[in-house]
């Protein structure tokens, strides 16, 4: 089923279920199409740039933040708003919340920062969320761009807590881990808030590329706050949401509606659901509402429903499974993915023998996806591994990176 | 309830999974690779196709030439080009456009690399392609620029350009 203004195709693993006592799996994969940006007026963005200053940031990192930051400002059009926030174990609004009037005056602001002190990011988050609270959050698209090298400490509940209101008042939170010493877990968590993005930057030469891909994308807003609501029938749970489309992350599920970021002219959004149902014997077909509700801010509208009714037959056998060719590689990427997560609880239990066995395994199935360059790097980890009886943070971050990516890959054969 | 195990590993698993949680391997239809077979096929560096003669390049310029059509393309060499194909729909317009060198079905990306000069020389950055940026036979890791040589050859996806300028 389709509706105007956001077309909605799913396919199933699935082309029937067997009505078989227990749990079973099913996958789906979701694409939801916006319109061309041709019919979309342009909605102004209102974005706020918050930048760690603590003394890791010193060097390189800092300077090519300040660099990436500068070269931002040709994406900025004269209708935007932009604010720069630098903050350390303290917030300093170094550009308030303002159109760009002069491109000189935001670069020498941006130059002006300096690095010292500790990483307390709800302090940086708070003044970029005051600032970008000044304008009328409904005529913008509003988002925060976080920029961090380190794990934040006490605060960690109200960073969520704030991402969390941002969410509800259509506000989105992106962040950039520089280097090894952040916190994976808790930035997937806090931009999980308003179903953005966290990516990692290995080295701090990436910053400017993947902050100049991140402006780019935040191109024409067609629907905002695109939600998938959790209301499912009793023995339907929603076991993982994974985003393949525009950009790779996860997104676990809590029994509440989840939020799934913007969904911009021209660029479809895709997701891959995970279920687990229970199918009674005494029906003849198996249905799944997957309802979604969004803002279409160019409309005035809010709370956009966008419904979609599968049914699948429910046979009396168990019929050879043949998923459609993308929904199968999404699959396997995601499970690729899980692989890692595993090899990683293994080496924080300690139990470096069943970890190295599965940095193994894992590289076998890398090869046989055809991610050779992953492989390679698995294949060294495990000899590291094996020798030294650990692996490093960058490894770590790597991989989990690394490997999501693979998720994206799947979908965009053509991009 | 039936009882399914992973025929490589042993391991338990659900109707419906279509891959063991354990071991990886694909839980469903012996057929699959046959009927999916070459429609995914990554892209790998190949050996440099025999690369032409060294062109006249005027100061201040940058030419391309692509390899597979020899077709020549003279740039200003600004301070960042962008390489890829033409898509008005999404407002994308690199510097140079490889659509007309069979660029998609090469695998070359809309915004696929870009090439950037700084203090430090001429670098090739590949701009999060699909199909990849190659050089020297290296791939190269998404957004870290590399140095690129006068005369190099690089590849995007399975294409391949030669690109001079002058020092």
């Amino acid at each position: 089923m389709t509706d105007d203004l956001l077309a909605i195709t799913i396919q199933s693993s699935r082309e029937s279920i067997a009505a078989f006592d227990g749990e079973q799996l099913l996958y789906l994969l979701v694409n939801v199409d916006p319109p061309k940006k041709t019919t979309v007026p342009y909605l102004p963005r209102n974005l706020s740039l918050i930048v760690d200053c603590s003394t890791s940031m010193k060097g390189d990192r800092l300077g090519n933040v300040k660099h990436a930051a500068g070269m931002i400002v040709e994406r900025i059009g004269p209708e935007d708003k932009i604010s720069v926030v630098a903050f350390s174990d303290r917030a300093e609004v170094v550009r308030p919340s303002s159109p760009l009037t002069s491109k000189a005056t935001l670069i020498s602001q941006i130059n002006g920062i300096r690095a010292s002190g500790g990483t307390e990011i709800y302090q940086g988050l708070e003044a970029g969320y005051d600032e970008i609270r000044k304008s009328p959050l409904d005529s913008f698209s509003n988002h925060m761009i976080l920029l961090t090298d380190g794990h934040t400490y006490g605060d960690t509940k109200d960073c969520l807590q704030l991402a969390r209101d941002a969410a509800i008042q259509g506000i989105d939170i992106s962040a950039f881990g520089i280097g090894d010493d952040w916190n994976e877990a808790f930035l997937d968590k806090l931009v999980a808030m308003s179903g953005s993005q966290s990516i990692y930057i290995e080295k701090p030469s990436q910053v400017v590329g993947y902050l100049q891909d991140k402006i780019r994308g935040l191109g024409v807003v067609f629907a905002s706050s695109f939600r998938l609501l959790y209301d499912f029938p009793s023995g339907v749970e929603l076991l993982s949401v994974f985003k393949i489309a525009p950009y790779a992350q996860q997104f676990v599920p809590d029994g509440l509606d989840m939020r799934l970021g913007s969904i911009e002219a021209d660029s479809p959004l895709t997701l891959l659901l995970e279920f687990q149902v229970e199918v009674q014997n005494s029906e003849e077909s198996f249905r799944l509402p997957v309802r979604f509700l969004s803002d279409i801010p160019s409309r005035q509208m809010k709370d956009y429903p966008s419904d979609y009714e599968l049914e699948i037959p429910i046979s009396g056998e168990h019929d050879p499974i043949e998923p459609p060719y993308q929904l199968a590689e999404a699959v396997r990427a995601l499970n690729l993915y899980r692989m890692n997560e595993r090899i990683w609880q293994d080496i924080e239990e300690g139990d470096i023998p069943v970890a190295t066995r599965r940095l193994q395994q894992f590289n076998t199935r890398l090869l046989e996806a055809g991610h050779s360059a992953l492989a390679e790097q698995v294949e060294l980890e495990t000899e590291r591994l094996r020798s030294m009886g650990a692996l490093s943070e960058s490894a770590r971050k790597r991989l989990k990176y690394g490997t999501r990516t693979l998720i994206t890959q799947t979908i965009r054969l053509e991009s | 309830m039936t009882e399914l195990n992973c025929q490589e590993c042993n391991e338990p698993y659900k109707v419906g999974a279509l891959y063991c949680g354990e071991c990886g391997s694909r839980l469903f239809s012996d057929n699959y690779e046959t009927l999916v077979g070459g429609l995914a096929a990554p892209a790998q560096p190949k050996p440099i196709t025999e690369p032409r003669e060294e062109p006249q390049v005027s100061a201040g310029m940058i030419v391309f030439l692509v390899l597979s059509s020899a077709r020549r393309v003279e740039l200003p060499a600004n301070s960042e080009i962008h390489i890829g194909r033409v898509d008005p729909n999404r407002d994308i317009h690199p510097h140079l456009d490889l659509t007309a060198d069979d660029g998609a079905s090469l695998g070359v990306s809309r915004l696929h690399a870009s090439l950037q000069s700084t203090e430090n020389g001429v670098m090739l950055v590949d701009l999060g392609s699909t199909n990849g940026t190659y050089l020297r036979e290296e791939s190269l890791t998404p957004h870290e620029p590399s140095p690129i040589r006068n005369g190099d050859v690089f590849q995007l996806g399975h294409l391949q350009v030669q690109v001079f300028f002058e020092m």
